[in-house]
């Protein structure tokens, strides 16, 4: 699957009560932020409320720089919504980013799938938005060729 | 207090599963049956029913059932909450609390689950703040999500997947002597299992549960009331839920002990912590398999195995009634009997224990039930006969 096929299923964006909408704004300005205890200074991953290590109320949205390792993978040969059956079968992803505390986030792989693993290098790409990708721009994950530019 | 003995399940209560979309009752009227069917059972008028704990997106709370049941009094209304079907059997916990401490006499566990009228009840994920970053990566469904941990658990610990279709193909033994069992008669080998068609890698077909319409309801009580009924006393003599922290909704970013495996590190602990038994007392076990990988899990964190003998342990020999070292689900299961939400599991435990399984287990006084391995809340059970106290 090539970066412009990659679907989203159904509307996507900002949850209603706003404690993600930072993550989907950055990524729409071409940035890929996660949320940092502005006290602690851990990682923090689902989007939170509150630091779950020292309490603090004052988190951070920090830019990071979107390359990661598979922590897991799947592929999925089922169609599950209507969205995905032409570009199955899909790897969606795990990925963990030693930038930001390993921290783990969804993706969806797109390019040559060779050497899919657990432990396999990945960079980010931003899907800039389209009526593919419901209006919003969705960060998406490469496998790391050595030597590969750019 | 002590909870070891002190409540028992008195009535069992099941209608027949039908595929998917197919009951010719409407999910609240199976559900009236399957509750009337538990009282009967017992010997229990359905008027004298006060209390009720369902678990998962049930859509039938206590006051929508007190009036075709024509209820006296409604007392005790309540929900295992989160975690999809994680809080079977817990919710029979719930229920014990509720009569250990005074507030209830007769509460009914339940669950139905009817498509004919709400449409597929897996096909969505838990609606939270994490739904978009789920759905932008094509991720909706519960297999989905479960397939994640066991990829890890099959690459990262070494578990081979032979062990979880070891599961699969016990289910689908049991499944074959059960009538009441979706795959009553059938004749799926394991070579059919590990040939079949994909579904989301790791799984195959035949690792992934099928979704049943139908209810189940079971009738708890004191132990003292209990032995007034009709029937004899299925035991509850121990039960945990929740979840190991941080973490909660939040499980890609589990610990490493927790992810590749099934929800249970704490939830198994505190169970046998709080019985005083160990896995050695296990006769035979009901371990829900949503999905067949989580269930190797399930037993590693109960203690059966580790993932380093999990493929020795985890095979047809070792798994099946009545010889096995550990039958499980000896209905068939989740995959091969039908998945009500997984409820029906603890009906089987009581039928095992009983005597009255389509496939005994001879002698079998000690029942572990667990539920919803993999959700975001787990728990588990350990019911048993009167030889067991
Ligand atoms: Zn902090």
């Amino acid at each position: 699957m090539e970066l412009h096929e990659a679907p989203v299923i159904g509307p996507i964006g900002p949850y209603f009560d706003g404690v993600d909408a930072e993550y989907w704004r950055a990524l729409n300005q071409g940035e890929f932020k996660i949320q940092r205890c502005a006290k602690c200074r851990i990682w923090l991953w689902g989007a939170t409320w509150r630091c779950s290590a020292c309490g603090a109320w004052d988190i951070a949205w920090e830019a990071v720089k979107p390359e990661g390792v598979v922590y897991s993978w799947i592929r999925t040969h089922q169609a599950f919504a209507p969205e995905v059956k032409d570009v199955l079968p899909y790897v969606s992803l795990l990925v963990a980013l030693p930038h930001a505390g390993d921290k783990k986030v969804m993706g969806m792989l797109v390019g040559d799938e060779t050497g899919l693993r657990i432990g396999a290098r990945v960079e980010g790409v931003i899907q800039p938005a389209s009526a593919k990708t419901g209006g919003q721009a969705v960060m998406r994950w490469r496998l790391q060729r050595s030597g590969r530019s750019g | 207090m002590n909870l070891k003995g002190a409540t028992a399940i008195a009535g069992i209560g099941q209608t027949p599963n039908y595929k998917r979309a197919t009951s010719p009752d409407s999910e609240q009227k199976a559900l009236l049956r399957a509750i009337v069917a538990a009282c009967e059972d017992a010997g229990v008028d359905p008027s004298d029913v006060d209390g009720f704990c369902s678990y998962g997106p049930d859509r039938n709370d206590g006051t929508t059932l007190m009036h075709g049941l024509g209820l006296k009094e409604l007392r005790w209304s309540t929900q295992g909450a989160g975690g999809g079907g994680g809080a079977i059997p817990g919710a029979v916990g719930v229920a014990a609390a509720a009569i250990m401490t005074g507030q209830a006499e007769h509460v009914i566990v339940y669950r139905a689950t009817v498509e004919r009228d709400y449409g597929r009840f897996n096909v969505t994920i838990e609606q939270d703040h994490r739904n978009s970053h789920f759905t932008s990566s094509g991720v909706m469904v519960a297999a989905q999500i479960v397939a994640f941990r066991t990829q890890r658990m099959i690459e990262t610990l070494g578990v081979p997947r032979d062990a979880m279709d070891a599961i699969s193909a016990v289910d689908y033994l049991h499944a074959r002597n059960n009538p009441r069992a979706m795959a009553f008669e059938n004749t799926v080998s394991l070579e059919d299992i590990q040939n079949s068609r994909w579904i989301v890698e790791p799984y195959r077909l035949f690792n992934c549960s099928r979704e049943t319409d139908g209810a189940a309801a079971i009738l708890v009580t004191s132990a003292e009331r209990a032995r007034d009924l009709k029937r004899e006393p299925i035991y509850l003599l121990g039960v945990a839920q929740g979840a190991a922290g941080p973490g909660g909704v939040c499980w890609e970013n589990y610990s490493e002990e927790e992810f590749p495996l099934a929800g249970f590190s704490s939830v198994a602990r505190r169970l046998w912590d709080s019985s005083g038994l160990t896995h050695k007392d296990v006769d035979v076990a009901q371990i829900y398999e949503n999905f067949s990988g989580p269930a190797v899990g399930a037993l590693i964190q109960h203690g059966f195995c580790t993932p380093e003998t999990a493929a020795a342990f985890c095979t047809i020999e070792n798994l099946r009634a009545p010889d096995g070292k550990l039958p499980i689900n000896t209905d068939g299961g989740c995959l091969a009997e039908g998945f009500v939400h997984g409820i029906g599991g603890t009906v089987e435990a009581v039928r095992q224990l009983r005597g009255e399984s389509a496939n005994p287990v001879p002698g079998a006084k000690v029942c572990l039930v667990t539920g919803g391995p993999a959700s975001t809340l787990v728990s588990s059970a350990l019911f048993g006969t009167k030889a067991a106290l």
